[in-house]
Formats: structure tokens, sequence, C-alpha cells
């Protein structure tokens, strides 16, 4: 599955009232299967756009598709079944889908069911076990939970004695190769990782991004990875800079570098 | 996971608050359902229209409620006497005597009932062998059994009915299991008997802790025990009536009231007129026992000034001797050839506290019986028991249940806003994980009905448990009833009304998880996903 942003904006307003352009992105696409690091520095609008492309924040305009050219008839991969009762608002699953023309709701059954999203932090919940997460994630896509699957996941993540244990009795390492295994539960078609090594140690870092690259390879997801560390962007085969494709980090570089040159 | 799964195991990790949420719920769904339980059984119990017998015969100017309770219940204190001859008369199979009233086209079957005595505080009754399907020759009555409740007679578990005139005893389930009673066994000797407890003695009145016990003489053998009935009846020894008529004590007892009748103190009556005293108030001197004569002379007055007024109390001048001391009650009776007692109080002064009458027909004879106690005969009062006891319940117990029942409404709101309070403070709490699940691909509605459900759930785990506290406390209060009147309710059973009422808890308890289930609605899923 393809992601295709264009014309992409998003505005905030600041608490004086005035408008701050966060994201103003005119094109950016994301080949089937392609495996992309987007580096940026902070504050520059990484996460925002993650959220835009996962639909948990609206886009102001533009499009967000995921084109499911290529893909089988409904855009389900093999093996799945179609979720039930979700309003795709006239857009056709086979070809294009623009969630930025979704309503909230269907955006969060989309995200469901086909965005795997792994943030810096592993956000686990605490009161369930390693499997249970896994599980968790598979729970509101309309289908039933693959419970091997998720047993399967936990085992490439190198868990497979510690399914049942809870987020608190993990290391961090293990607590975020859990959420790698979340993020990939529902088999989906593109994996948004936002600073996934951010909080872990060199070693444990490079052995969490093999792993997030591996799975996606074998589940034929896309990935779009979000870091500030270069030497993990430059692991994977294309490196985009968010200060480079979106306008609206461009303008504030440059109204920055105006406010150096006149002080 | 699914959904259920997903709320129980989040309920799971806030135990202590869920818990104590529950606990909540309930303490107030078992406070509205024992009421419920207690106000539905305690009125089955006490505004029963299935008695056996329709109406209650008791003293003039006594209380109707208090002579059913006495009667029914064996509670509270027996209103008063009434003749013993009006039993007679309303018990009479064949044509009464000249002067007498025919009472046979209304009544099926009458039974007397007396009380006065008890044995280990428990009331000894004296009554007739139609209580237990029997006639006074000890033959079983066809057709006529006396019923308790409706198509309910009382059954022996062993033994036999007692005779009419003998010092025999027919008890209780409940008096021969908690006192250890026996069968008396003819086989054994009158100590032997006494030792096994096939015997016992009476206690005058119902002696308070404190009280010295007044025992009574005469022995009673224990004939007949009776299956249990689940009523009152259960804590009951009965003996024939006319074996309390051969306590001296009792005798004295009935000619002291003829006194009180006519204001005549006893102890002013100096000996030589005694005779002439007993014959005003028309009593047979003749028939009057030695015993008790002996005991009037003795308790006369000391010489002293004439009372002033009342021809009867002038020239009271009667010695006292040491003897008037004594506490033995002399013997008021003898057997005669068959062996029965022949008591020697007069049958005229007989009385008795109450008899039970079972009407025939279709309840006009019954109307026939209680206007004619109301209207012609003065002597006694009549009464419908399950109307007395319904109209108990209206005035009194109906309203004050309806009080508790407003007081345990209230008390399960409380409960509903204590989860409301306690899923709301674990939305807060939970923002992050409510963000969480957002992102995992959970939608506003679905979380909002996440949170209403867990309330809901609150409510019905709380709510059945405290459904089952309710019944468990209805079963003690029927412990007590059962101890305190010998008939407990039937705390197992349920009504729809429990249904509807457990109903609304969890539909109350979905509306308080409204409140912070649109809290969490709310929740924005980034800033809450950044926050942590």
């Amino acid at each position: 599955m393809a992601l295709h942003l264009s014309q992409l904006k998003k505005n905030y307003t600041g608490p004086d009232g005035s408008v701050v352009s966060v994201i103003d992105i005119d094109n950016l696409t994301i080949a089937d299967g392609e495996q992309v690091a987007l580096i940026g520095s902070s504050g520059s609008g990484k996460t925002t756009l993650l959220h835009m492309i996962a639909g948990i924040v609206a886009a102001d305009t533009g499009r967000i598709e995921y084109d499911f050219s290529g893909m089988p008839p409904d855009g389900i991969a093999p093996g799945q079944a179609r979720p039930a009762g979700i309003d795709y608002r006239g857009a056709t699953p086979q070809h294009k889908t623009d969630i930025a023309r979704m309503t909230e709701a269907n955006r969060d059954v989309f995200r469901g069911s086909h965005v795997g999203y792994i943030f810096q932090t592993h956000h686990l919940l605490g009161g369930f076990t390693a499997l249970e997460n896994v599980l968790l994630g598979m729970s509101f896509t309309g289908r039933k939970p693959d419970r091997a699957w998720a047993r399967r996941l936990l085992d490439d993540v190198g868990l497979s004695d510690r399914r049942d244990y809870k987020p608190e009795k993990l290391s961090v390492g293990q607590q975020q190769r859990v959420a790698v295994a979340r993020a990939l539960a529902n088999r989906p078609k593109l994996v948004l990782a936002d600073e996934p090594t951010g909080a872990l140690d060199p070693a444990t870092a490079q052995q969490v991004l093999e792993l997030i690259r591996k799975l996606c390879v074998e589940v034929g997801a896309s990935l779009l990875l979000v870091t500030h560390d270069l030497d993990i962007a430059h692991q994977l085969p294309r490196v985009l800079s968010l200060s480079e494709i979106n306008r609206a980090s461009m303008a504030a570089k440059a109204a920055a570098r105006s406010q150096t040159s006149l002080a | 996971m699914n959904f259920l799964q997903i709320i129980l195991k989040q309920m799971r990790q806030r135990s202590l608050s869920t818990w104590l949420t529950m606990l909540s719920v309930l303490l107030g769904v078992g406070l509205a359902v024992s009421i419920m339980v207690l106000r539905r059984e305690g009125q089955n119990l006490f505004a029963q229209t299935d008695f056996g017998y329709d109406i209650l015969i008791g003293p003039p100017k006594g209380s109707p409620l208090q002579l059913t309770l006495n009667t029914v219940y064996h509670m509270d204190q027996s209103p008063g006497v009434i003749p013993y001859a009006l039993y007679e008369d309303m018990s009479r199979k064949t044509a009464p005597p000249a002067g007498r009233p025919d009472y046979r086209p209304w009544v099926k079957n009458a039974v007397s009932f007396m009380v006065g005595d008890s044995y280990n505080g428990r009331r000894i009754v004296g009554t007739s062998p139609l209580l237990f399907g029997f006639d006074d020759q000890g033959q079983r009555v066809t057709g006529e059994a006396f019923q308790y409740r409706k198509d309910k007679s009382y059954e022996l578990a062993t033994g036999r009915a007692f005779h009419p005139r003998k010092f025999e005893a027919v008890i209780g389930s409940e008096v021969a299991e908690r006192e250890h009673l026996t069968l008396y066994d003819d086989k054994l000797s009158e100590g032997e008997n006494e030792k096994r407890l096939a015997t016992f003695r009476a206690t005058h009145g119902m002696p308070g802790p404190n009280e010295k016990p007044d025992i009574h003489k005469p022995k009673w053998h224990v004939v007949g025990i009776l299956k249990p009935t689940h009523t009152a009846n259960d804590k009951v020894l009965f003996v024939p009536v006319v074996s309390l008529y051969a306590i001296a004590e009792h005798e004295e007892g009935m000619i002291d009231q003829a006194l009180m009748r006519a204001k005549i103190d006893p102890g002013k009556v100096p000996p030589e007129k005694l005779d002439s005293v007993l014959q005003s108030l028309g009593i047979d001197p003749q028939k009057v026992p030695e015993s008790l004569k002996k005991k009037f002379k003795l308790k006369s007055a000391k010489p002293a000034a004439a009372a002033p007024g009342g021809d009867l109390l002038k020239d009271v001048a009667p010695a006292k001797t040491a003897a008037a001391e004594s506490d033995e009650d002399p013997d008021a009776f003898h057997f005669d050839d068959k062996g029965e007692i022949v008591p020697d109080l007069p049958q005229e002064e007989w009385t008795i506290s109450a008899i039970m009458v079972k009407s025939r027909g279709d309840g006009f004879q019954a109307q026939q019986i209680m206007y004619n106690f109301k209207v012609i005969d003065d002597r006694a009062t009549a009464v419908n028991p399950a109307s007395v006891m319904r109209q108990f319940f209206d005035t009194f117990l109906s309203g004050s249940t309806t009080l508790l029942l407003i007081i345990s409404a209230m008390v399960t709101v409380v409960a509903a806003v204590s989860i409301m309070t306690t899923i709301y403070n674990s939305v807060a709490a939970r923002r992050r994980e409510i963000a969480i699940l957002r992102a995992l691909g959970a939608t506003r509605t679905r979380i909002l009905s996440l949170i209403c459900f867990e309330a809901a759930l609150i409510g019905l785990i709380g709510g059945l448990a405290g459904f089952v506290a309710g019944h468990l406390l209805s079963g003690a209060g029927s412990i007590y009833l059962q101890q305190t009147l010998g008939e407990g309710i039937h705390w197992l059973q349920f009504d729809k009304w429990e249904f509807i009422y457990l109903g609304a808890v969890v539909f109350i308890a979905f509306l308080a998880g409204l409140v912070p289930a649109l809290k969490a609605y709310t929740t924005p899923v980034a800033t809450n996903l950044a926050a942590s």
C-alpha cells in the first residue's frame, strides 16, 4: 500500500489567538513496502504529521490517501476478513482512500485496521499482560483477535517467555518490543513509528529498529519512522528531512534565522 | 480481547476503588431488597388470609389485635376471659338444652383456647383434642378436622392426642426438640419417666427473669409430639383445658375474678359470710372446693373496724393463722373412678381465653356470628383474624416499611452517585489509557460505552451481591421472627419487583457512568498521548 500526501495543511491557534502553521506539505509519497526515515528537529511537527497520517488529528485541508491499488480487490490482505460496519464514505479501498475526508469515527476504525503506531514511550496498558496488550491492538477492528498471531509476534520480538508479564515487570526495551508487536498485531499496511528508540540505550535501540524493519517486511507494511537520531535514520533506505518538505518548518526556520540576524 | 474482558481488566486494575464502589451498591441494594422481602413476606405472614378458622371469639372488651396476636402467634398477653359455657354452646354437636343458643347452623367446628401457664418460658395452651382431629373419646373425627391454616391440620409425629380429662399433653415439634421432652412410656415408672423428661410441671404465668417461678403441683405426661407446622404453634405445649381447672390457683383466680367484678375484696370477707358472698355472685358455695374456702378464710383480714359502706364487708373479723404463709398449692381436683380429672371448681366458673371457630358455608355464617357477638350476645366479641392482621399491617407495618423503602431508594441513589464519583475520578486518572485505546482504533462511542458498561457492571455485580445480601438479611430477620413469633418468612422467595429494582439499579449505574463517560468521550487523544 502506498501513501500519498498532497496539499496537506494543519494550523494551530495559539493562546493569544495567533494562527501558527504546523504542517504545510505539497506532496509526499511513500511507496508500497517502502521504509522511510523522517528526521527533524524538536517542534518541527513530526508527531503532528504522524498523528494526521494516522487520523488521530484531522487535517485542515489536503489529502491523505492510502493507495490500495495492487492490493487484493477490497484492500484487505489475504486471510483477513473485511471489517464489518465500516463506512468509508465513498472511498474505494480497492484504490485510494482519503482519510482526510473521513469522519473521526471512521478514521479511528481505519487506523485500527490498517495502521500500526509505535510511540516513543511504549504506551502499554498497565493492567494487561504482554499478550493481552498485543490482543488489545486487535480489539477494535471488528475482527476476532488472532491469539496465535499475537503469540507468534511476541515470539518474534523475543518475548515468548514473558507473554504473561505485565509491563511493570518488563524492562524498558522489553516494553518497547511488546509495543512493536502490538503495532503489528493487525498486519497493518503502514507502520508509523514516533521515535521508537528514543528512550532506549544504543544496543537495545538497534535491536528494536531491526525488529520493526523485519516485521514490516514480513507483514508487507510500509514504514515511516520519525527519529532525530541520524545513525538510526540512515539505516533506512530513504531519509526525509521534515524541514525540507514542510513549508511551515521552513518558514519557522527562516523566521528564527531573521531573528538571529537582527540580534 | 473482547469488550467485556477489557472492562473487567480495567476494573481489576483499580480493584480497591471498584470493590469499595461495589460495596456501596451492595449495601444500598441489600438494604432495599431486605426491606422489600420483609415488607412483602411480612405482609404475607401477618396479613395472611389462609387461616384454617375464620373467627376468633374473645373477651368483650379486649382489643381484636391483642386477641389475634395472642391466639394465632402466641404473642402478647391474653386480653381476658370468656365463659367456658360459650365454648360449650359453640362446639355442641347435638341440640342444645332449653334456654341455650344453637350455633350449629353457623359453626363447623370450635376449639377452646386457654392460656396462662408456661413451661421453661414456653406457652402452655389448654385446648380440646379436636385441635388434633380427635373427639373427646379419642376417636378421630371425620371430615371436620380443625385446620390451623387452610388445608393444613395438625399431625402427630409420634404418640397420640391427649385425653380431654387427664394430665396429658401434646407438644409442638420445637418444644420437643429444644426442651428434649420425650414421649411418656407407660412401661416405666413415674420417676423414670420424669428423669427422661416425659413429664413436666407448669409454671404459673410467664415469670420474668428475676421472678421466682410459681410451679404448679400437677404433672403432665407427654403423650404426643406434633409434626412441625412452621408456625408459632411449634413452640407450644397443648394440654386439655380441663386439666388447667384442676390447678388450685386457677380456681382461686376465677373466683377472684368474680369477686373483683363485684368489687369485693376477698381478703376482707369474714369466713361466716363467705357462703352468702359467693351465693350473691351466683357461685354455689357447695361446689367451691374446701381448699379454696380455707384459703379465703386464711386470707381474711385481721379484726378491724368495718369498712365504710358495702353491706358485705361489715363486721369483718377473722383471725389470721400461721398457715396463711404456706405456699404449697392444695389439690383442687379429684379423679373419678375412670381416672379422669374432676376439678373442684364448678363448671359454671370455668373460663377460657378464646375460641377458634371455623364457620360453615361461604362467609355468610361468619358474618352472622360476628353480628351476633356485636349486637346480641355481649359475653364476648368475635373478630376475623385475617382482617385484623391485614388492618394491622396496613396501618402500622405498611407505613413504616414504605418509609424504609424510600430511605433505601435514597441509599441506592447515593450508591449511584458513588459509582459516578469513582468512575469520574478513574477517568481523570486514565486519560492516557483512554488515549492509547483511541490510538489503537477505539472510537469515541466505543470509549463511551466502555465506561458506561463498566458502571453498569459495577451496578450489576454490586446489585446481585446486594440481592443475595438482602435475602440473607431477610433470612436473619426470618430467624428472629421464628424465635419470637414461631413463624418465619419465606425469605428465599423472589418477586418481579425485586428484579425490576435490580434492573433499575443497573440502569441508574449505567446513567451514572454517563457523566465520566462523556468526560472520556471528549478526552483529546494527541495531547494525552504526548502528556506522558
